[in-house]
């Protein structure tokens, strides 16, 4: 049915006026200059007639099939209209109109009532508040963007009007071409979510792009762009990444605007490429749009110059870029073309004297080496330099070689013709050999994507009713920690160390009888969240004496510092053997769901936030690339002579935590820090383990 | 008739609650019930009158007819306390039987709220402890809490009324000492022949106050919601960071009022995806209207208030915390306590004897 939306057969506009500078109509004159093919009718009770056509004083009056309705009316008479067009049986409507939760509630109980009347009629909604919708192919323009986009296979989906407007108006100068623009507005019905699933289906879309404020279901998004992805790539921009940008993002939205790392973990794990700034996000389109994929990661650099070829070899490293190594006959031959003095390893510098001939010699040398996956062409404007007749030349090699190419004509007018020759055979050119290197980068990140296995999920089987049990008791005060937490952590087969809670010596006594010596003292209040910090926590405790003393010493501080905190007792934990320190954390999203963090503990989060996050559900290659992904996990594999910690053991925590929080909604937040990992084969055990429960806001 | 004169052994250990909640239970019994208050400490005018405001509620609540003079005979005001400390006493005892006998008139039960402490009153020769003799009454001791000086007003109480110790109640026992009270405490009080008749746990929903209370205690107005007034809240919290870290915050309590500033949209968003009772928002900053439309859509009723965020949370303060019954909610859940924690069965007994 959204197909409607883009290639509708008839249409029609309520709310056409007979002036000229009206929203309503010049919505109305862009849908005809446009060439939309089939009628269009105006709808306006006070005038009978609109430049010659007859206009309609309701939807309901038009003796024809209408499958778009575009409503342009003041809001308080939308809902009426949208009632009308139930009646009238049009399947698909389009609400420009502003006034509705963006100025308070009385706005929004309107956009209730509509979402009422289109359920009942089962009719699409998209808007309000939206800048439009345009289809270059079907020649549909219908919103206040004067002009259209040409013709392309870009399909632009934009929560800001305004940033679509530039963006098309942009498109237009440098001949990028689009499929489709949509501006979600106030996303009352149709989403984000609604536009993959169709996008994903339309031939004319090869590359889909969103410019992303805040998504209301994160986690149908994320499922559905899992399987888009694989059919064509996705790139988006999020904003409101910053505390500052992020309030910005509410008060303009009137929701949360998701954290960066959320987001982060859920472009990664759907396979969306991020664009971090607007010019990342029209850099990446265009080349998305234009170029093929790499077929491996490594890098040839073709330049007429060292400097900027030096820069080019610096962001490949920075971007974790290799250069390829040339195979020997890409080196002979290399060798035997040119000049004696040129450089013939990757960058090869073919010289300030080069005119186009030798860069078609090095460019098809090396694109013809595969151990090439693709190629950054540098040209400098020099007294001798050819920057058309190298243009050319690129193009008919990309031809020949199905491999990406991108050009770096850097500098003004004198490298103005050879950029227009490129632009308009479909080489991207970037200014700055940066730009270049991160598109390439981008473009083999899609390429990881798609090369990812298949999502592998696991089951554990588990007794999720004590699970719950647990949950439940616990859910009024809000916090699980101490015994109780490390049981639920138990029911769902992670290790945790023993340990019991005492209120008094003799208790604690008795606990040690049990356990045996060393163990560790802990206060336990629900009160006091960082113990350690407080000096609430003794280890190794060895003898009757030790704990005699500690016992009272953590009992006094408790007294000392923490007057009003609830101290339930003490712990008496059970020292488990020396291991590396690693945290797994929980934090729920309200969009995304449970977000799971990890990295190595102590100063490795704390100081150098070396973390990484995944979005629950995990698969087992999402836990493993979670732990990869840390700089730090090089201490796990073993440094210096430490033999290799037990990975394995982490990404089955991992996936055990995933399934947890998934069973459990009610787990807001958890941390289990540390859990120490033991050396390979041997496991590892949770210690400290504290969880946040409830409901969430109404 | 049996009168019930409850005592405590310090202020704001929820004397006033638990007679409301003992005089519904009784009521719904089909008793016949009287209210008494010998001698008055919380003054308010009325109809040129000076009552006690808490006998003025209790009466209300109890429906009683008799008029608020023989319920309360003595208001003591800061000049009443000063002239009989001139002047000496007025007599009061005389008066206090009078307006005992014409209230305890046909009744089965008469519940009388008597001082903390139990020398309160002894100035004007009617100390606490004095009172169950005159007025031929036994005492229920409430005891706030499970703490030693409590146990030794306790047992302080019983060599000094004996006999008329009906009974003592453990009220607001704070969470985690359920175990303490009924392995340790219980038990001592007992050994020394006290009679334990509940132990109340500390409820939150007491310590609350309504939207409406604080819209007016603060000079607020609603910016939306303004029918959910009556709702209670129990705690406040104050947000000033990031979204993310608001979230992790506000996530810490339920049923709370979230005090921020106006131009806080993200903060703001971050307690209604919270358990929220209603959002304040200082120094008469109006929020983005997409915030108030997303507060309207959750019911979550806006405050605006003029004050900045330092001295809203200065009164906040002083509203939330302190018991006080005086809403429908707090009455119902008074009297379920009292079903749930005391041994009415005792009580009975007793009136029947």
């Amino acid at each position: 049915m959204l197909e409607r939306l883009f290639s509708p057969s008839s249409l029609a506009v309520i709310g056409v006026s007979r002036d000229k500078t009206k929203v309503g109509r010049a919505v109305f004159d862009n849908i005809r200059r446009a060439g939309f093919k089939g009628p269009c009718f105006p709808v306006n009770p006070q005038t009978s007639q609109i430049e010659g056509l007859k206009c309609y004083p309701t939807i309901k009056a038009i003796p024809h099939r209408v499958d778009l309705a575009i409503i342009v009316i003041p809001s308080k008479f939308v809902p009426q209209a949208v009632f009308e067009c139930g009646e009238k049986g049009v399947k698909v409507v389009i609400i420009l109109t502003a006034g509705f939760r963006e100025v308070g509630p009385e706005g929004a109980r309107r956009e209730r009532e509509i979402l009422k009347i289109a359920r009942k009629f089962k009719i699409r909604v998209l808007g309000p508040n939206v800048l439009g919708l345009i289809d270059t192919h079907s020649k549909l323009n219908v919103s206040f963007v004067k002009e259209m986009p040409p013709s392309g296979n870009i399909a632009f989906v934009s929560q800001s009007g305004a940033l679509g407007t530039f963006l098309l108006d942009w498109a237009k100068e440098k001949k990028i071409g689009f499929s489709k623009f949509v501006s979600l507005g106030n996303k009352l019905d149709i989403s984000e979510i609604d536009l993959l699933k169709v996008f994903s289906k339309d031939e004319r879309t090869k590359v889909i792009a969103f410019y992303i404020e805040g998504i209301n279901n994160g986690r149908a998004f994320l499922k559905e762009s899992q399987r888009v992805f694989k059919k064509k790539p996705i790139i988006a921009i999020k904003a409101g990444t910053t505390t500052q940008g992020a309030r910005v993002v509410s008060s303009h939205t009137g929701s949360l605007s998701g954290s960066l790392q959320c987001y982060r973990a859920a472009f990664r794990q759907g396979g969306i490429i991020q664009a971090e700034t607007v010019e990342d996000l029209v850099d990446l389109i265009n080349a998305f749009s234009l170029l093929p994929l790499a077929k491996r990661k490594e890098v040839a650099i073709v330049t007429n110059a060292g400097g900027p070829a030096i820069l080019a070899t610096d962001a490949c490293g920075e971007y974790g870029l290799p250069l390829a190594s040339f195979s020997s006959r890409t080196l002979n031959y290399l060798r035997k073309n040119l000049p004696s003095y040129a450089n013939i390893y990757n960058p090869i510098d073919v010289l300030g004297d080069a005119l186009e001939d030798r860069y078609a010699l090095a460019i098809k040398g090396v694109l013809q080496d595969s151990n090439v996956g693709s190629l950054i062409v540098i040209l400098t404007p020099q007294a001798m330099t050819q920057p058309e007749g190298t243009a050319k030349v690129i193009i008919e090699l990309s031809k020949e070689f199905k491999k990406p190419i991108v050009s770096c004509f850097m500098g003004g007018g004198q490298v103005e013709k050879g950029i227009e020759i490129l632009s308009k055979k479909g080489i991207p050119n970037y200014l700055t050999p940066e730009r270049a290197v991160k598109v390439l980068k981008k473009l083999n990140e899609y390429t990881f994507y798609l090369k990812r296995r298949k999502k592998e999920f696991f089951h554990f089987e588990v007794e999720k009713e004590r699970a719950k049990k647990i949950v439940e008791e616990k859910l009024e005060e809000r916090i699980l920690t101490g015994p109780l937490a490390n049981e639920l952590l138990e029911v769902y087969g992670i290790k945790t160390a023993r340990m019991k809670l005492a209120r008094t010596l003799i208790d604690a006594e008795r606990i040690v009888d049990e356990i045996g010596y060393p163990v560790a003292l802990k206060l336990f209040s629900p009160d006091i969240l960082h113990k350690s910090d407080v000096g609430g926590v003794v280890l190794n405790i060895s003898s009757d004496q030790e704990l005699a003393q500690n016992y009272y010493e953590l009992r006094f501080r408790a007294k000392k510092f923490f007057p009003e905190a609830l101290i339930k007792g003490i712990l008496v934990q059970e020292m488990v053997k020396k291991g590396r320190e690693v945290i797994i954390g929980v934090n729920k999203d309200p969009q995304f769901g449970p977000l799971i963090m990890f990295g190595l503990g102590g100063i490795y989060v704390e100081t150098f936030k070396d973390v990484s996050f995944g979005l629950a559900p995990l698969s087992l290659e999402d836990a493993k690339e979670m732990v990869e992904e840390v700089r730090s996990s090089d201490l796990l594999r073993g440094v210096r002579g430490e033999r290799r910690a037990d990975i394995s053991a982490i990404i089955d925590t991992l996936l055990r935590v995933s399934q947890m929080v998934i069973d459990l909604p009610e787990i807001l937040e958890m941390d289990i820090n540390p859990l120490v990992v033991f050396e390979e084969g041997e496991g590892c055990k949770a210690i400290d383990v504290r969880i946040s429960i409830g409901g969430e806001g109404k | 008739m049996k009168g019930f004169y409850f005592i405590s052994t310090e202020s704001y250990s929820g004397k006033t609650g638990l007679i409301l909640g003992l005089g519904l239970k009784l009521k719904e019994k089909n008793y016949l019930i009287g209210y008494f208050k010998p001698i008055g400490n919380l003054p308010k005018r009325f109809k040129n009158m000076t009552i006690d405001e808490d006998a003025d509620y209790i009466a209300q609540v109890l429906e009683l007819k008799e008029p608020l003079q023989s319920i309360s005979p003595i208001v003591l005001t800061e000049e009443t306390i000063e002239e009989i400390l001139r002047e000496g006493d007025f007599g009061y005892e005389e008066r206090i039987k009078e307006s005992f006998d014409h209230i305890s008139q046909g009744k089965d039960v008469v519940l009388v709220e008597g001082g903390s402490g139990l020398a309160e009153g002894k100035f004007i020769k009617l100390a606490t402890k004095d009172i169950p003799n005159l007025l031929d009454l036994l005492v229920i001791l409430v005891a706030k809490g499970d703490n030693l000086r409590v146990i030794d007003e306790i047992l302080e109480a019983k060599e000094e009324l004996k006999e008329r110790l009906f009974g003592v109640i453990f009220n607001y026992l704070p969470p985690g000492s359920e175990e303490k009270m009924e392995g340790v405490v219980k038990p001592f009080v007992k050994e020394k022949g006290i009679n334990v008749l509940g132990v109340i746990p500390m409820d939150k929903t007491l310590l609350g106050v309504t939207i409406e209370e604080i819209v007016s205690s603060l000079k607020g107005k609603f910016l939306c919601c303004p029918e959910k007034g009556s709702e209670l809240v129990e705690t406040f919290m104050v947000g000033a960071m990031g979204q993310e870290k608001a979230l992790r915050f506000f996530r810490r309590k339920g049923e709370k009022a979230v005090i921020t500033g106006g131009d806080r949209a993200d903060v703001q968003l971050a307690a209604l995806e919270t358990p929220t009772k209603c959002l304040i928002l200082t120094g008469n900053l109006h929020p983005s209207p997409v915030v108030v439309s997303r507060s309207e859509e959750l019911g979550v009723p806006i405050v605006l208030v003029p004050d900045d965020t330092f001295t809203t949370i200065e009164k906040m303060e002083m509203l939330i915390g302190r018991v006080r019954v005086h809403e429908p909610q707090k009455l119902k859940k008074m009297k379920t306590l009292v079903e749930e924690h005391v041994d009415l069965e005792q009580i009975y007994q007793a009136i029947k004897q």
